[in-house]
């Protein structure tokens, strides 16, 4: 059995000849939620739009489900959820309506309609409000509907085009965990287009980052942090006078490539040197430190490095 | 921000083929149209007859023309319409939008000065003929929608 819900090949696409995308190649395994991240214009929407046969190719494969997602190919669009940018509602139908439509659409059978529609209603928390106009929603409102209807068919896989954009912080967290609900009770594959670290972070179990066009890295959330862990020590000195001397001794270091101060605190990312090189280094020269802590790069970091690194080589 | 593509990017996403997706919108359209025009014919009606001495009915020929004949012209006219916006791209809407009211008004107006002159009169055998045309008109837009292309319509609504 056939443990990918999506496999993508040596993925190319142009446009007019300019090159959009090159040599992509990742999978995601069925029941996994998968996190698609890049700056805007770094080929993240066309990435998808080719794994929703809505484009093609220049060269390479995608398999969706084992299957091409060829724009004629209408059994693949039967076992997929999709939400975009826009919710693909109908504003002046109430929020059951709209499902109703796409329950139709999507040919769910007559009996299980009702059942199904109120329990996506339930599931969105708009149960109270499944009468009412979708014109007259609110943003997070018309996002977590979306998302409920982008589920009418049960899909095997459910593609996400950033889902929380735009949203308040609470509605935010609310469509995060109906994500997070979706693969845990449902074993949903769920494919996140995002640029939203944050949410690829309390979501995702792996990840690829995408730049000019190019995976530049694909992992779990946690390699991903591990293969770009360069030690990053944050010190809290006794007073600011210390802060100083020691923000000072370590820029004039080689190995300290990045130094900060805060008040009485200093932030160092090192190169290559060991940590305890630069706290032997602080007590050869008086420094009296309170607390050193070392810090986890968070993946906001291993990305901004990623990009800075690849501005660099170019 | 990137401009949406409103509801049919979503919709090309669905199982419905591109000529499925069409003929909906067609009836979508055609539908709310003839309820419009049968409402204007009645009120047509209702006022000639305020101003007549006599009850004036549609003759059989009309009668029929309006039941058969509008709507399939509504449909057609819709369904070209349609049919060239997913074909031109959703950028060039507008544009066509007013090219072919444009087009459609100075055929009323050629039209009417006609009907005025009593250059026509609704006969069976025109009744017949425009209705053929229609039906002949849709079938060949329903038969063109197989060179609709997704590609073309994703990329003109990004």
């Amino acid at each position: 059995m056939d443990m990918n819900a999506i496999e993508i090949h040596d993925l190319a696409k142009s446009f007019n000849g300019s090159p959009v995308l090159d040599e992509i190649n990742f999978k995601v395994r069925k029941g996994e939620i998968f996190g698609y991240l890049g700056p805007n214009g770094s080929g993240k929407t066309t990435t998808m739009r080719i794994m929703l046969g809505l484009l093609k190719p220049s060269s390479g494969r995608a398999l969706i489900l084992g299957e091409e997602p060829d724009e004629h190919n209408g059994s693949i669009r039967s076992r997929i959820g999709v939400l975009l940018e826009n919710n693909g509602l109908y504003e002046r139908l109430s929020a059951y309506q709209n499902l109703l439509y796409y329950a139709r659409l999507y040919g769910v059978p007559e009996p299980d309609r009702v059942e199904k529609i109120e329990r996506l209603l339930e599931f969105a928390g708009l149960s109270d409000r499944r009468n009412e106009k979708t014109g007259r929603f609110s943003t997070g409102m018309k996002r977590k509907l979306g998302l409920a209807r982008a589920m009418i068919n049960d899909p095997e896989i459910l593609f996400l085009d950033e889902p929380t954009s735009g949203l308040d912080p609470e509605s935010r967290m609310l469509v995060r965990d109906l994500i997070l609900r979706l693969s845990e009770e449902g074993g949903m594959t769920v494919f996140l287009n995002t640029h939203d670290l944050s949410e690829v972070e309390k979501v995702c179990s792996n990840a690829a980052i995408l730049e000019g066009g190019r995976i530049r890295v694909c992992d779990t959330i946690v390699g991903l942090k591990r293969s770009h862990d360069t030690p990053v020590l944050e010190i809290t000195l006794v007073d600011t006078e210390y802060a100083v001397r020691t923000l000072d001794i370590l820029t004039s270091q080689d190995h300290a490539c990045d130094c900060e101060r805060d008040d009485r605190r200093v932030t160092v990312t090192l190169d290559d040197e060991s940590p305890s090189t630069v706290l032997a280094m602080l007590v050869t020269n008086g420094i009296a430190a309170e607390e050193v802590k070392n810090v986890t790069k968070s993946l906001e970091a291993v990305y901004l490095d990623i990009v800075k690194r690849r501005r660099e080589h170019e | 921000m990137r401009r949406g593509g409103g509801i049919i990017e979503t919709l090309l996403c669905t199982p419905l083929s591109l000529r499925q997706i069409w003929a909906g919108k067609v009836l979508g359209v055609t539908i709310p149209a003839y309820l419009i025009a049968l409402l204007t014919a009645a009120l047509i009606t209702l006022i000639a007859n305020v101003f007549s001495t006599t009850i004036l009915l549609p003759s059989p020929a009309v009668f029929l023309h309006i039941v058969l004949v509008v709507p399939a012209f509504i449909a057609v006219a819709v369904g070209l319409l349609g049919f060239g916006h997913l074909l031109l791209g959703m950028r060039e809407n507008q544009i066509m939008n007013i090219t072919i009211f444009v087009a459609i008004f100075f055929a009323f107006s050629l039209a009417n000065t006609n009907v005025i002159n009593g250059g026509y009169a609704v006969s069976w055998a025109m009744v017949g003929g425009m209705l053929s045309i229609a039906v002949l008109l849709l079938a060949l837009i329903s038969y063109l929608t197989r060179y609709l292309n997704k590609e073309r319509i994703t990329t003109t609504i990004a």
